[in-house]
């Protein structure tokens, strides 16, 4: 089941899951929240894939550390209010948002678990932006900024700013607890969904 | 027992971390019980430094086993799902 605003503020609120920067923020009828979502921002760190820098075929099955082949062969480039990335035609790049979630494993009796989806907002969408590829599922125990991988499909350039809304966060609940915990752990929130300030 | 294990019900697997693409990620390698490897970012703040060894706090799913759920995907196998042969508790 979706969560409305009006529940996910009172998650928020439970500590049932968390959203960096929403802490404070308790009028579900404000932005960032839409009546069944809420939007996230985008970080100021961009990933540029170096096309010419990767090996023609990327095979996951080599035994080869594919996260360093992947950061290897990318650039990072911090965006501002007066210099933003101007994302060009069918250009692929990695983004992330601003602000963390986290999603814990509640393994408590009564205790309840979600699950969330990035998806795109419309406005971008209609301007030719897809904003992540196929995976859009935030599982539960999943910590940190969520990662955008992000093509320009229009015929026209797009600037990327920092702190612009750039995708929308669906949560849902997810019925029964997604782990057999062991013994010791039963009744504990798992420490990865824990925010580490 | 190691003290904390009850309570803060978290474990820690040695790893090998590299610069990550984001700034707040690393590229971290595992080695998994069969002795093959794989490879995921995560977060810097699941990486912790215990005499110079670094570790990934995973969530422990079945402690007979050394089965642990990692927080993301690993590349080589596309699953969270990992056994690995060495813990270490907090």
């Amino acid at each position: 089941m979706i969560l409305s605003n009006v529940e996910i503020v009172k998650c928020l609120k439970n500590g049932d899951f968390f959203i960096e920067d929403l802490e404070q923020i308790t009028d579900p009828e404000k932005a960032p929240f839409n009546t069944s979502a809420i939007d996230l921002r985008l970080g100021n760190e961009i990933i540029i894939p170096k096309a010419e820098e990767m090996p023609v075929l990327i095979d996951l099955s080599s035994g080869k550390s594919i996260t360093k082949l992947l950061s290897a062969s990318s650039e990072k480039i911090t965006i501002s209010r007066s210099q933003p990335l101007i994302l060009k035609k069918n250009q692929f790049i990695l983004a992330s948002t601003r602000e963390r979630v986290s999603f814990p494993i509640n393994t408590g009796k009564g205790k309840k678990c979600f699950s969330a989806r990035v998806e795109g907002k419309s406005s971008i969408a209609r301007c030719g932006i897809i904003i992540h590829l196929t995976a859009p599922t935030i599982h539960s125990n999943f910590y940190g900024t969520i990662t955008l991988e992000l093509i320009n499909l229009s015929n026209n350039h797009f600037a990327l700013f920092p702190d612009m809304y750039i995708c929308q966060l669906i949560i849902e609940e997810v019925k029964g607890c997604p782990l057999i915990a062991p013994n010791q752990f039963i009744g504990q929130t798992s420490p990865i969904g824990v925010i580490e300030k | 027992m190691v003290k904390g294990y009850k309570n803060k019900g978290n474990v820690y697997i040695p790893v090998e971390i590299a610069e990550g693409l984001f700034s707040n990620e690393y590229a971290v390698t595992i080695e998994l019980a069969d002795g093959t490897y794989i490879s995921l970012y995560a977060n810097k703040n699941l990486v912790n430094d215990f005499d110079g060894q670094y570790f990934l706090k995973v969530a422990l799913v079945k402690d007979t086993e050394k089965r642990v759920l990692l927080p993301s995907e690993a590349f080589e196998t596309s699953t969270r799902w990992a056994t690995v042969s060495n813990l270490k508790f907090a």
